[in-house]
């Protein structure tokens, strides 16, 4: 299909998006609420009668200029857009510079057959473009062409989109409870929960009149029996169950917000190329190259570990100027069974590792400070509750199990390609880096290390640092020289 | 440069390379630099000992006496000890930079892995005709490798080796590619 190579506009439902995305801004409104509330009656009278629609035409009024200034125009092998209205900004966007190419098929574009492409480019100061309300061909075109680009300058076959999906070479699809399971294995909800009583407490109110209409009813009858034969009160009853009921809201929500994000998850593999497709109510697109990979992350939480489920998540360049919500560019697989992650894992040519543990010296050092402030705490509290503060002793076996078992889960790995690091407790993460494209290496060694002969490795790639402490010195020297050695004769593209 | 692996003739164990130390006029930068930051809360110490401020008296001197031997002891020992142990390497393939008194930490970076190259001089370091050399690798803020210290002459020139370098090894990686 030629292409346009001429200025041109997105297509005018593009003002939806604009609009969308004009509500976080309306926050830097707040000053003009002061007077609304803080003024006298005649003041909030102009507010309600003038400013308000004033401020609602305003606002429409820049969407639309928004959308008008909002230009973008093809070259071979790169993309020009202007936007702005007063600060007037043109962008070049290399397609040989691009990390990730999405597209996004947003509710309010779907029946005008547009959609949105987003390109991610590479780069210290990491840059995302999103070309709103094009036809969902263009944006097909544009981003097989900028996944394309690297392989050959030339205009990418017809044949290569056709047989995108047909003939993909790996693929997999996750099924809407696998997706649940993924909203179920949001580790940080657990730390969330003591905080979910207040939510619960929201239930509360109405749960009390509830109870108080039902008095008779059998869930009554259980609370007074609670209450009654374990000699805890209505109360303290009533907090666990507002803890309860708060936490299953978060991991409801979790499971609806998985679902949407994820809705009929297909990742499928070309040639080089993968690409994942999922969404309910924006389906989004999301593709790319082999050769971008910097990072292949392995994780399994606590619950995940109670569901038999993994998440892996590839990144490319310019991951660390990614945080937040940006973070949510990351392309992830959300769950996978064991088979499936180790069909993945061969399909991403990681090997299967035999973790080579660290010193010792890793479980001593967290106990160096604990073990004397336990024994001191313990002293201070037994001055003034006798021996129960024996009780506090309690903690150290627990600090020795903790710090051994964190101790032996504790590994790393390294192969002529790769250089893995694994971590965890009850759960586990492990990081796989390619050494080829490793951009700083550091060997430090604090005073009681150099004492011991230890030295910690850290290592940069272009999505964040891993650091492997404890490491006998000379292993850390030889395994700081082989990688320097990969880094240095790896001469292919490496972003 | 072809394919092949790169061997230990190529790149030699670090330790027994001659590295290059900074210059030591960069002690004197340091020096400045440590006493200004203390200035601040001293002079506010002595204010309030002139002002005769009487509940804060005790504390006041403390953290007056705090300050100053901190002044001495980094001025005194850990200054010259460190700019002693900042040390730099460039080899054909790679470019390294030790430092550290009490904490050791040696960091290492390939020329094919530097973005761009900045040589950056303060006021202080335009005094005693120093400039850092500073090599950006794309591992975000922390990956940088900066070598303090150097003659300007020497981090001008050394800029103009790495950039050569660079520029020559992209021509050929895209001669290959």
């Amino acid at each position: 299909m030629p292409l346009n190579t001429e200025w041109q506009r997105v297509s005018p439902v593009a003002t939806v998006y604009f609009a969308f995305k004009s509500i976080p801004h309306l926050v830097n409104l707040w000053p003009i609420l002061i007077p609304a509330f803080a003024g006298g009656e005649f003041v909030q009278q102009l507010f309600w009668q003038y400013g308000l629609p004033l401020m609602a035409v305003l606002m429409l009024l820049g969407v639309v200029l928004q959308y008008w200034f909002f230009t973008f125009r093809l070259e071979q092998g790169r993309i020009n857009l202007r936007s702005g209205i007063l600060n007037r900004k043109r962008l070049t966007l290399d397609f040989e510079r691009v990390q990730q190419a999405d597209i996004a098929h947003p509710f309010y574009f779907r029946p005008f057959q547009l959609a949105t492409l987003g390109l991610e480019s590479a780069g210290s100061a990491q840059q995302e473009v999103d070309i709103p309300g094009i036809p969902t061909s263009l944006a097909e075109t544009l981003r097989q062409q900028v996944l394309e680009f690297q392989q050959s300058e030339s205009a990418p076959s017809e044949q290569f989109i056709a047989s995108d999906e047909a003939a993909a070479d790996f693929e997999l699809k996750l099924t809407p409870a696998d997706v649940a399971r993924y909203g179920l294995m949001q580790n940080s909800l657990l730390y969330l929960a003591p905080l979910a009583a207040p939510l619960g407490q929201q239930a509360g109110p109405l749960m009390e009149s509830a109870l108080a209409s039902i008095e008779h009813s059998q869930l009554f009858h259980w609370f007074e029996w609670a209450s009654g034969n374990l000699a805890v009160s209505v109360g303290l009853i009533l907090a666990v169950f507002a803890v309860l009921a708060g936490t299953s809201l978060l991991f409801g929500l979790s499971v609806i917000l998985a679902l949407v994000r994820y809705w009929n998850y297909h990742l499928t593999r070309v040639g080089e190329r993968y690409q994942y497709r999922a969404g309910l109510t924006t389906i989004r697109t999301r593709g790319f190259k082999i050769q971008k990979l910097q990072k292949v992350t392995v994780y399994q939480g606590i619950i995940a570990r109670l569901l038999s489920r993994f998440t892996v998540q590839i990144s490319k360049a310019g991951g660390i100027a990614q945080t937040g919500a940006v973070n949510q560019q990351k392309f992830l697989i959300p769950v996978l069974t064991a088979a499936t992650l180790s069909g993945l894992k061969r399909e991403l040519a990681l090997p299967v590792p035999t973790w080579h543990s660290v010193h010792g010296f890793y479980w001593v050092k967290p106990l160096i400070l604990w073990v004397p402030f336990c024994l001191s705490v313990t002293a201070i509290v037994y001055a003034v509750a006798g021996l129960l503060s024996l009780l506090i002793l309690l903690l150290l076996p627990v600090s020795l199990w903790v710090t051994r078992r964190r101790w032996r889960w504790f590994g790393f790995y390294r192969d002529p390609q790769w250089l893995a690091l694994r971590s965890g407790f009850i759960g586990f993460s492990e990081h796989w880096l390619p050494t080829g494209k490793l951009q700083k290496i550091t060997l430090s060694q604090s005073p009681v290390a150099r004492k011991l002969r230890l030295a910690t490795v850290h290592v940069w790639s272009a999505d964040g640092r891993i650091s492997i402490p404890c490491v006998p010195v000379e292993q850390a020297h030889k395994l700081r020289d082989s990688l320097l050695a990969d880094v240095v004769s790896f001469n292919s593209p490496w972003f | 440069m072809d394919d092949a692996p790169i061997t230990t003739e190529q790149l030699p164990p670090l330790q027994s390379e001659p590295w290059l130390p900074i210059d030591p006029s960069y002690k004197s930068v340091l020096r400045i630099t440590v006493t200004l930051n203390l200035l601040i809360p001293i002079v506010g110490c002595i204010v309030v000992l002139l002002l005769n401020i009487e509940p804060l008296l005790l504390i006041v001197k403390i953290v007056l006496a705090l300050c100053v031997s901190l002044v001495l002891v980094l001025c005194g020992i850990w200054i010259p000890r460190r700019v002693k142990r900042t040390e730099y390497l460039l080899r054909e393939l790679d470019v390294h930079k030790r430092t550290g008194y009490w904490w050791h930490a040696t960091s290492s970076a390939g020329n094919n892995r530097i973005q761009h190259i900045e040589v950056t001089q303060g006021p202080l370091e335009r005094l005693y005709g120093l400039s850092k050399l500073v090599l950006y690798t794309a591992g975000g803020g922390q990956s940088d490798i900066k070598i303090p210290g150097l003659p300007s002459e020497t981090a001008h020139r050394l800029k103009n080796y790495l950039t050569e370098r660079i520029t020559a090894e992209e021509s050929i990686d895209a001669a290959e590619y």
